[in-house]
């Protein structure tokens, strides 16, 4: 260290700010002066890359460090076994809550008795249980339109198939999927616009995902994943019906309709906020296009 | 909202599990115990999920999940060290030292995790969330109940003792000789 630029009052008043600086928190005048300052002072900018380097060599150190797999295991278990606690809702809610499910129980009787005075419900499907496999299947494609799709807001977002097929950072369609961008978009025509398509990762699984948005903020996602032993047909999983001889299978999971389909390796999903006939209508309509995608990638 | 909102289990998963890593990282280093770590992100998760209905989608949820972490951790050192308060740090040797030595270039991971391991837990806490996890100042001072001014204090106080210590173990180790030993056999391969 130099002693004489230490004593420099201009090294004496930066010091101080090394630290926001590199956190990115100062105001923008004063990270512009300790800039300038850091330019014509050799001694500063050591100390400064000094600090650098020790952020990253304590980030990389620690995040070296993983989770055992045996407590990833015992968490996913805890989530399926436990449910919250009904009194982590206080009394008041509690009587709300109550009164809430009584009147949808009185209104549910209600509409299906409408639904026979009006000859609805004739679909057994409706009524029809899914399993508990199936479920867990379904929801693998739901899990990651929360995670991007949702949570993430990129339904607020619009990505141009340009910016899509330029794309060549890790979430990249790759060449393997970008056809399946224009063939979907003329599939849905004017009703749905695409607002991205990208490659991610949720749960330590791979996707492929298209988000499209319509009117009325409607939220759709194509979701494409490897199967990993998971397979509707060994489920033992009842079609819901059938698009160009593809079964379709779905559920509904909270407010988000599910509908989903397997090639060979792949599963499907249409993932969305609409109904149960209108997500149905979206997956027939892009079943015969995916699978046939999905089958060629297969052969 | 008066109902709080309705909770999934699958929305759960989909938004806490991507933190489990940072998480457990963390608790790591915070309480210098595998085992002990693995009880506490436990506990968080466990904390969150019952509080679920009241996250709201959109918010921080990673932040949030941290903050449920420090006050575990908190009981953690209550439970086990009698600690009723932790009194600010007083000013260590590292702190008074008029230069900063040199941050070594090559160092194991180990070393670096040792000499991190040897700061203060409070100086610890606030390199664990600021350098690693790269919450901005204010996220970390909401999580830790304190005002922005004690994070950057903490923060600079933190960083230069870790710098000295991080210094002690290159000069003990001979670090300076092994950074010439791995420039010569970089050259050689070129």
């Amino acid at each position: 260290m130099n002693p004489l630029n230490f004593n420099n009052r201009s090294c004496e008043r930066s010091r101080p700010y090394f630290d926001a600086y590199l956190d990115h928190e100062l105001p923008v005048e004063t990270h512009q002066d300790v800039q300038q300052h850091i330019v014509s002072c050799e001694d500063c900018a050591r100390v400064l890359e000094g600090r650098d380097r020790m952020k990253h060599l304590v980030r990389s150190a620690v995040t070296k460090e993983e989770a055992p797999l045996e407590l990833t295991a015992a968490l996913r278990e805890r989530f399926r076994s436990e449910r919250p606690s009904f009194f982590a809702y206080d009394t008041a809610r509690w009587m709300m809550a109550a009164a809430a499910v009584l009147i949808l129980a009185i209104a549910g009787v209600a509409a299906l008795r409408w639904d026979r005075v009006m000859g609805f419900g004739a679909d057994d499907s409706v009524f029809q249980t899914v399993s508990a496999r199936v479920q867990e299947i379904l929801r693998v494609g739901l899990v990651d339109h929360l995670h991007c799709a949702i949570l993430a807001e990129k339904w607020k977002g619009f990505v141009s198939f340009d910016e899509i097929k330029a794309n060549t950072r890790r979430s990249a369609l790759g060449p393997q999927f970008i056809d399946l961008v224009p063939a979907v978009g003329s599939k849905l025509g004017s009703d749905y616009k695409i607002v991205d398509g990208h490659r991610c990762t949720a749960n330590n699984r791979e996707y492929i995902h298209l988000i499209l948005t319509g009117n009325e903020d409607r939220i759709v996602s194509l979701v494409i994943t490897e199967k990993n032993n998971e397979s509707f047909t060994q489920a033992d999983a009842v079609a819901v019906m059938k698009a160009s001889g593809i079964p379709i299978y779905r559920d509904r999971q909270g407010k988000y309709e599910i509908a989903g389909f397997e090639s060979d390796k792949y599963i499907a999903y249409v993932v969305s906020n609409l109904d149960r006939d209108s997500n149905l209508n979206v997956a027939s309509a892009l079943a015969p296009i995916v699978y046939r995608h999905l089958h060629r990638l297969e052969v | 909202m008066l109902l709080g909102r309705k909770v999934e289990s699958g929305e759960f998963e989909a938004v806490a599990v991507p933190h489990l890593n940072d998480l457990y990282r963390t608790a790591v280093r915070l309480v210098r115990d595998p085992t002990e770590a693995q009880d506490l992100v436990q506990q968080v998760y466990l904390q969150a999920w019952k509080a679920f209905h009241r996250f709201e989608p959109g918010t921080n949820c990673r932040a949030w999940l941290f903050k449920i972490l420090i006050n575990e951790v908190r009981h953690y050192r209550r439970r086990w060290f009698s600690a009723k308060t932790v009194p600010e740090a007083e000013q260590s040797f590292e702190e008074t030292l008029a230069f900063e030595p040199p941050v070594p270039e090559h160092l194991q991971d180990e070393e670096v995790l040792a000499a991190l391991d040897e700061v203060p837990r409070e100086f610890r806490e606030v390199i664990l969330l600021a350098d690693v996890q790269e919450f901005s100042y204010k996220e970390i001072a909401e999580m830790l109940g304190i005002p922005v001014g004690t994070v950057m204090s903490r923060l600079s106080r933190g960083r230069k003792q870790l710098g000295v210590k991080l210094a002690k173990y290159a000069n003990a180790n001979g670090v300076g000789r092994k950074v010439r030993e791995e420039d010569s056999y970089e050259s050689v391969e070129l």
